[in-house]
C-alpha cells in the first residue's frame, strides 16, 4: 500500500529539494496549511510567467485570479483540510493552469494533468503538493489518431454508399433491359410456333436469329451482372453431373449460325449422348464454351474453320478444345489474354465485343475449379481449352419440357387476370393466353385497377408485374390476401426484377410463383396450370 | 478466516456516514458534469474478500472499471468506486451527455472514472473522518479496468483475512439511473479498528 507521507530531504544534502525541483520537467508547487504557496518551481514560473518570488506567500487564486472558485483550488483546500488527494484531467478540464507550451516553433495552450497530493495529517502541519504534467504531445497524438479514424470511417461509409449505388444501378439496368427483351424473345417464339399462318422455313431461320440474338443480349446483361457478382464474391454455382453431348450440340449449333455470317466453317467432333459425363455448372460451362467459340469465329480469317473436340487427358479428366484457324497469338498477347478488357489488338478494330468474355470465363473456371488455357501458334491458329472432371453418368436431372407441354393444354374455361403496365408485354400475354382454348385474359394496367377487377371477376389466377405505377406488386398481393373474396386466388409474379435478392424477397412474400422476364413460355404455362389446379 | 458481520445498528451507522459523504459528492459531481446529480441512500454489506463477486452483480470475467484511493490513518485500506461492465457505456453516456461522441467517450472513460471516483471516495472518507473525529489521508486515485478479483488485489492485496464493506448506491444523472458500488476494503485489524470507532460514534448518538 503506498505511503501518503512524502520524504523530507536531509539538511546536509548537496541539493535541496527546491533546487532539484527546478530541474524537473513537471510543475511542482507546495502549499502550506494556510493555503499559501511555499514553493513554486522554475518550470511553473516559466510556463505561467509568474516568478517564484511573486507566487510564494500567496494563495493560488490570488496569483492567478481566474482560478477563483476553480475545482483545482477546492482540491488543494480539501487536501489541506481533509487530507484528500485528487487527480484532475485535461480531458475534463480544458483550462486548468494558464500554461503554454512550445510546439513546432509556436506557443500553444498546454494540456495538463494535475495531481494534488495531501502531505501529512490534516490541520496545522498539513501540506499539499501540486504536480502538473504537460500532456500536450499525447493529446496531439490522440487528436491526430481520432482525426484519421474519422477519415477512415468516412471513407468506408462513402465506399459502402458507392457499392449500394452500384448495386442499385445494376438492378435498374437489369430491369430496364429485360422488360423490352421479354417482348422481343416472347413474340419471336410465338411467331415461330404460329399455327394459323405458319412461317416459311426462311422466316423460321430469321425468327430464330431474332430469338438467338435476343437471348444473347439477355446473356450479355447476365454477363455484366455476373462479372459484378464474381468481383463482389457473391456468385454461387450449381455443380452437378451433366451429359456433355446435348450441351456441345447446342454450342455447336449456335456457332454454326454465327459462323455462317462470317463465312467460317464450324466443324465439330461431337460425342454421342451419354459418352461423357462431367461435373460442372451447366450454364457456366456453356457460357465458357460459347465465349471460346464466338472468339474463334470473330478473330478468324475469311473462310477459316472452327471446331469443338473432346479428349480424355487422364482417367479423371476430359479436355474440351475449341480450335480456330485465326492469326494466332504471340506469347506476349497470351499473357494478358484472360485479363478484363483485352481485345486481342482489336481495341480500335471492327470486331464487336467488350473484352470481358475471357475474363469472365477465367473467373468462372476458377470458381468451378476447372482449369482453362490457350495454346497458340502465330499465323496457324489457337486452341482454347477447359479441363473438366469426369464422373459416372448417374443422377442427371431430367428436363421439364414435357410437363410444360402437357400442362399448356389444360388451362381451359378459365379467366386469368394480368396486371401489367407495359403494352408490349400485355400484348405478348394476350397472344400466349389466346393459344389456350377456353382461357380468357382479363387486363389491368395498374395495381388499383387489378384489385377492383380481381374482386369483381374472381379470376382463377392472377399474373402480376411487380414494378407497377403507384401501388407495387407486393402491396397488390397484400391487399388481395386481405380481401376474403380474393384471398385464395393464386398470384404469380412475372417481373423483370431478376436480381437474387429480388427473387428471394418475392418468394418470401407469398407469391404462388416468382417468374422473371424474359418469359419462358413453356415454363410459364406449366406453372399457370399448377396454379389453377389442372396440372396433369 | 474469522466470520465478521455487522450488527443492524452498525449497518445503519455506516449507511448514514456514507450518505453524508455521497451527499457532498453529489454536489461536487454536479459541478463537474454540469447537471443535477442524485445519489440514493446506500445499502451496506460487510463480506469476505472472496465473496465480493457473489454479492456484487458483476461478472467474474468481464472487466469492471473505476478508481480507488488508498487511505491511511488509525485504520488503513482502500476505497474503490466501481462501475460494472454492463453499466459502463450507460455511465459514460449519462456522465458526458451529448457533448462527446463515442470515440471521445472511450478516451475519456479513464479520466472520468478517476475524477468521479476520487470525488465520491474523498467525500465518503471525509465523512468518516469527521464522524469518527480522526484524520484519514488519501493517496492520489488509481484507475482500473480489469476483472473484479484483479481490482481487489490491486486495492488490498490478497490477504485471506481481508473484508470488503460493500456500499451499493444508485447514481442518477440527467435522464438516467445506474447502479454503482463503493468497495471499502480493509484487512482484519483495520476492520476491528473501524468497528471500534464506529461503536464510539454510535454510542455518542445514543445507539
Amino acid at each position: 500500500m503506498p505511503s501518503t507521507v512524502a520524504e523530507t530531504p536531509k539538511k546536509d544534502a548537496i541539493w535541496t529539494a527546491a533546487q532539484i525541483g527546478d530541474h524537473l520537467d513537471i510543475g511542482l508547487a507546495l502549499f502550506a496549511a494556510d493555503g499559501r504557496i511555499k514553493s513554486w518551481n522554475r518550470w511553473l514560473a516559466e510556463g505561467t510567467g509568474i516568478a517564484e518570488d511573486t507566487a510564494v506567500g500567496q494563495r493560488l487564486d490570488e496569483v492567478i485570479p481566474g482560478l477563483t472558485g476553480h475545482l483545482l483550488v477546492t482540491c488543494i483546500d480539501q487536501a489541506l483540510e481533509a487530507g484528500m488527494s485528487a487527480f484532475l484531467s485535461h480531458r475534463l478540464h480544458p483550462t486548468l493552469l494558464p500554461l503554454t507550451t512550445r510546439r513546432d516553433g509556436k506557443s500553444e495552450p498546454m494540456s495538463q494533468n494535475i495531481v494534488v497530493k495531501a502531505l501529512g495529517p490534516p490541520g496545522r502541519g498539513a501540506a499539499a503538493l501540486v504536480q502538473v504534467f504537460d500532456v500536450s504531445g499525447t493529446v496531439k497524438n490522440e487528436t491526430e489518431l481520432r482525426r484519421r479514424k474519422r477519415q477512415l470511417d468516412s471513407a468506408r461509409q462513402q465506399a459502402e454508399e458507392a457499392s449500394q449505388a452500384k448495386t442499385l444501378f445494376l438492378t435498374n439496368v437489369s430491369h430496364e433491359l429485360r422488360t423490352p427483351l421479354n417482348a422481343v424473345i416472347g413474340f419471336a417464339e410465338l411467331l415461330r410456333t404460329e399455327q394459323q399462318h405458319p412461317p416459311t422455313p426462311e422466316q423460321v431461320e430469321m425468327i430464330d436469329m431474332i430469338g438467338a440474338n435476343g437471348r444473347r443480349l439477355l446473356a450479355l446483361i447476365g454477363d455484366l451482372l455476373e462479372l459484378s457478382r464474381i468481383e463482389g464474391g457473391s456468385m454461387t454455382l450449381s455443380m452437378e453431373p451433366i451429359d456433355l453431348s446435348p450441351l456441345l450440340l447446342e454450342v455447336h449449333q449456335n456457332l454454326e449460325l454465327l459462323g455462317r455470317k462470317s463465312d467460317i466453317m464450324v466443324d465439330s467432333d461431337l460425342p454421342p449422348p451419354g459418352r461423357w459425363t462431367v461435373k460442372a455448372d451447366r450454364l457456366r460451362l456453356g457460357q465458357v464454351l460459347s465465349n471460346f467459340g464466338s472468339n474463334a469465329i470473330k478473330y478468324n480469317r475469311p473462310n477459316g474453320r472452327v471446331g469443338i473436340s473432346c479428349q480424355e487427358t487422364s482417367q479423371e479428366t476430359l479436355r474440351i478444345t475449341v480450335s480456330d484457324t485465326g492469326r494466332g497469338l504471340s506469347k506476349t498477347a497470351r499473357q494478358d489474354l484472360f485479363k478484363p478488357f483485352q481485345r486481342l489488338g482489336q481495341e480500335r478494330g471492327s470486331i464487336e465485343g467488350t473484352g470481358i468474355g475471357l475474363a469472365i470465363s477465367k473467373r468462372l473456371s476458377e470458381l468451378m475449379g476447372t482449369p482453362i488455357g490457350v495454346d497458340s501458334e502465330v499465323d496457324v491458329g489457337s486452341r482454347f481449352w477447359i479441363d473438366l472432371p469426369l464422373v459416372a453418368p448417374a443422377d442427371i436431372a431430367p428436363t421439364v419440357d414435357k410437363v410444360a407441354t402437357t400442362s399448356a393444354a389444360s388451362v381451359k374455361e378459365k379467366s386469368i387476370l394480368y396486371v401489367e403496365d407495359n403494352p408490349s408485354n400485355m400484348m405478348l400475354m394476350e397472344r400466349i393466353i389466346a393459344r389456350l382454348p377456353g382461357a380468357t385474359l382479363i387486363k389491368a394496367v395498374s395495381g388499383s385497377e387489378g384489385l377492383e377487377i380481381a374482386h369483381a371477376a374472381r379470376p382463377v389466377a392472377i399474373v402480376l408485374d411487380i414494378d407497377l405505377p403507384g401501388m407495387d406488386g407486393y402491396e397488390v398481393l397484400r391487399r388481395l390476401r386481405a380481401d376474403p373474396t380474393t384471398a385464395a386466388i393464386p398470384v404469380m409474379a412475372l417481373t423483370a426484377a431478376a436480381m437474387a435478392r429480388d427473387i428471394k424477397r418475392g418468394r418470401e412474400a407469398g407469391f404462388f410463383a416468382y417468374m422473371t422476364k424474359p418469359i419462358d413460355i413453356p415454363a410459364f404455362l406449366g406453372t399457370l396450370a399448377k396454379a389453377v389446379g389442372v396440372d396433369d | 478466516m474469522a466470520e465478521i458481520s455487522l450488527s443492524e445498528n452498525e449497518r445503519d451507522g455506516v449507511g448514514e456516514l456514507m450518505n453524508v459523504g455521497v451527499g457532498k459528492a453529489a454536489a461536487a459531481l454536479g459541478q463537474l458534469v454540469k447537471a443535477e446529480v442524485e445519489l440514493s441512500v446506500p445499502r451496506v454489506y460487510l463480506v469476505p474478500l472472496d465473496e465480493v463477486e457473489r454479492h456484487t452483480p458483476v461478472s467474474g470475467v468481464l472487466p469492471i472499471a473505476g478508481s480507488y484511493s488508498n487511505f491511511s490513518g488509525p485504520f488503513q485500506g482502500a476505497l474503490g468506486f466501481v462501475v460494472p461492465a454492463r453499466t459502463r457505456p450507460l455511465f459514460l453516456k449519462l456522465a458526458l451527455g451529448t457533448e462527446f461522441d463515442a470515440d471521445d467517450a472511450e478516451v475519456l472513460e479513464g479520466d472520468l472514472l478517476l475524477e468521479i471516483g476520487n470525488i465520491i471516495c474523498n467525500a465518503c472518507l471525509a465523512g468518516v473522518s469527521n464522524a469518527f473525529k480522526i484524520d484519514l489521508a488519501t493517496a492520489p486515485p488509481v484507475y482500473f479496468a480489469v476483472p473484479p478479483r484483479e481490482a481487489l488485489t490491486a486495492m488490498i492485496g490478497s490477504h485471506a483475512d481481508s473484508h470488503v464493506l460493500l456500499v451499493e448506491l444508485d447514481f442518477s444523472l440527467r435522464q438516467g439511473e445506474i447502479r454503482v458500488f463503493l468497495w471499502l476494503a480493509m484487512d482484519e485489524p483495520a476492520i476491528a479498528s473501524f468497528r471500534d470507532h464506529l461503536g464510539r460514534y454510535l454510542a455518542e448518538l445514543g445507539l
